[in-house]
């Protein structure tokens, strides 16, 4: 089944029954969970009325509202609706603005007061194929279509800037150009620099590169239509009649697609891919078959399509992704795989959380994110049996379960198509992530065999170093602000544009906090946002964030030290603030002597 | 529980008689912080860590 039918979604057969239960009660809970089930056009429409009735306001269960403005250069009204159901499947309510058709220059150019009056906080510039290659003639030479290319790159980034200034702090999306124009030389279209569907292909190169300099996110689309299908993807007919880009087919995708980078940029995304082993990681059973028995590796297709199910879990864990075990075995059983099969890719060391007993997998499954100290909606389960499958879903439908084939060779693929773990960047911490976890097994080895707490304190011969923010943090600080867990006082969360600006503002003070001890580096586990108040001499701090691994391990009063510490410095200048100096010389003079804390802690 | 870590911390709420559904402000004097003993070293980072 293709990615455009989101095949990693469960058939739900009594939807329409629960669909008229859910109607009776205003229930963002329950309506989440019916955006959960794999849905047609119609299914989609239906929820999106509901959701529109039932919630026209963020309710309080929501996670961040989202104010998403939608414009384009082709008809955008279609794919509002699959946004707001894809966007509620993330628990995520989103409004969107959506320009006119063809208007997107003028809405931002004007600027359009309605949108101005909206304040998105995100926007996403749709541009059709036809509109991107316009000008372009099969008779171009290399220099004309280079220059075409040029400009035509150019508009589209002063486009983000024209939206940057009209919602400062918002995050702009730029969808890339479906590959829609038939070839006109052939397999090697790239002779004819005049091609429409060279320009196109050229063009979303260029737009990597610019987006990746702008700070842009991309939506990718056109690696989609590759993956699906451009005529998945695009139906000419719909766009002779309705101006319609993507196809009404492709919009539950779309919606889906729309939704993980919203969701990504809130810190959403899940983190922990939780494995099942007997026939999800390797094929028999291991306490029948014994080692020998199961099937894994060389010699037979089957063993390498489960070979690369680990493969493929490995490199998730290498880009930052954690990986548990949660299996129904004796652990003796479980282990000897890890340790002793000559095929086995995933090893001990790259689990983080390792369950293997008799108990039912809800169990096992909070067991796993009360030991990484993450919320369930951060783990997604990989799981062969379609009954645990059911039962999951039911026990704790937080958790993420994907359908999944019985044959191993297309787990792979299902998985990267689900989502789950998309995310906008990779920072160090990502990298680092498994051996943190793998560390902290060892922590917690020393902290049992220590006799007194300040002992094992001392032993652990930990350097808490802080950094005031900076641009190569910024990624980190947004993740750990915006990841909801336990400790969360308030819901408020960030952009990495609003951090950006936080970065310009004397007043402000930002710091981050990586702990290091004698296990290896816990990357960053602190995160302190603060502003001097008007009378100079209170800090109020907004924003206090802790990664829960190090709670009691004296980072909270060294934290608080610091802060203190800070608090009293005269504030420093940043050399193009030279105006308001005198202003700021008065506040240093003036010893801060109160820390007022408005604050959270939160579990990273 | 977080509460419960802030007022280990030395903070005290405002107004003072906190409640779960109060709103969340925490005040401290800092000369009236705490001293602990604290067990690592706390440094600043050059940005290269």
């Amino acid at each position: 089944m293709s990615a455009i039918d989101l095949p990693w979604l469960p058939v739900q057969p009594d939807w329409a029954s629960r669909v008229r239960a859910t109607e009776a009660a205003a229930d963002w809970g329950a309506l989440q969970r019916l955006a959960g089930a794999r849905p047609d056009l119609p299914m989609s429409g239906r929820l999106d009325r509901l959701l529109l009735r039932m919630f026209p306001r963020p309710p309080a269960a929501a996670g961040p509202p989202v104010r998403l403005a939608l414009l384009g250069s082709a008809s955008v009204q279609h794919l509002a609706g699959p946004i707001r159901v894809a966007a509620l499947r993330h628990g995520l309510h989103v409004a969107i603005h959506q320009g006119e058709y063809g208007q997107y220059r003028q809405d931002l150019l004007g600027p359009d007061p309605a949108l101005a009056a909206f304040a998105p906080d995100t926007v996403l510039l749709s541009l059709d194929a036809r509109h991107c290659a316009a000008g372009l003639s099969p008779t171009l030479d290399d220099v004309a279509a280079a220059a075409l290319l040029d400009g035509r790159l150019e508009a589209i980034r002063s486009s983000w800037a024209l939206a940057r200034r009209l919602a400062p702090g918002a995050a702009v999306i730029q969808q890339t150009v479906l590959p829609v124009h038939p070839t006109l030389l052939g397999l090697n279209e790239q002779r004819l620099p005049g091609s429409p569907a060279e320009f196109v292909r050229r063009l979303n190169a260029r737009l990597r590169e610019a987006a990746e300099q702008d700070g842009v996110a991309l939506l990718a689309i056109d690696a989609a239509a590759a993956q699906a299908g451009i005529a998945a993807w695009h139906d000419p007919a719909a766009w002779h009649h309705a101006k319609q880009e993507v196809s009404g087919r492709a919009t539950l995708l779309y919606g889906d697609l729309v939704a993980r980078l919203l969701a990504a940029a809130r810190g959403r995304s899940a983190k922990v891919l939780v494995l099942d082993l007997d026939n999800t990681l390797w094929g028999g059973v291991i306490g029948d078959d014994g080692l020998d028995g199961i099937v894994l590796g060389q010699g037979s297709a089957t063993g390498e399509a489960f070979a690369a199910v680990q493969d493929y879990a490995l490199a998730l864990a290498q880009r930052g992704v954690i990986l548990a075990v949660c299996s129904k075995n004796d652990e003796a059983n479980a282990y000897a795989p890890f340790d002793h099969h000559p095929e086995m890719r995933l090893h001990r060391d790259d689990i983080a959380c390792f369950v293997a007993n008799w108990d039912d997998k809800a169990t096992g499954l909070r067991r796993i994110a009360a030991s990484l100290n993450l919320g369930l909606d951060s783990l997604v389960l990989l799981d062969d049996n379609p009954a645990e499958r059911a039962l999951i879903r039911r026990e704790l439908p937080q958790v993420q379960v994907p359908e999944i084939d019985d044959d191993p060779a297309l787990v792979p693929q299902r998985l990267a198509d689900a989502g789950y773990f998309e995310s906008l960047g990779v920072t160090a911490d990502d990298r680092a992530r498994t051996a943190q976890y793998r560390d902290n097994r060892a922590r917690v080895a020393l902290a049992e065999a220590a006799t007194d707490l300040p002992g094992y304190l001392r032993s652990l011969e930990m350097r808490l170093v802080w950094r005031r923010f900076d641009e190569a943090g910024l990624l980190r600080v947004v993740q750990l602000v915006n990841k909801t867990n336990q400790f969360n006082l308030t819901t408020r969360r960030t952009t990495v544009e609003a951090m950006r600006a936080l970065l310009a503002d004397p007043r402000r003070i930002g710091l981050q906090l990586r702990l290091l001890d004698r296990f290896g580096d816990n990357g960053i586990v602190v995160v302190i946002i603060g502003a001097l108040s008007a009378d100079g001499v209170a800090l109020e701090i907004t924003d206090w964030l802790m990664s829960c691994r190090v709670l009691g391990r004296q980072v909270e009063q060294a934290t608080l030290a610091l802060i203190a510490g800070q608090a009293r410095r005269p504030r420093r200048q940043p050399a193009r603030r030279q105006l308001r100096a005198d202003r700021q010389e008065r506040h240093g003079a003036r010893a801060v002597s109160v820390a007022r804390l408005r604050a959270r802690t939160r579990r990273g | 529980m977080v509460r419960g870590l802030y007022r280990s911390l030395g903070f005290v709420p405002e107004p003072a008689e906190d409640s779960a559904d109060s709103p969340v402000r925490f005040v401290l004097q800092l000369e009236a912080a705490p001293r602990t003993e604290l067990f690592m070293q706390v440094l600043e980072g050059s940005g290269d860590e």
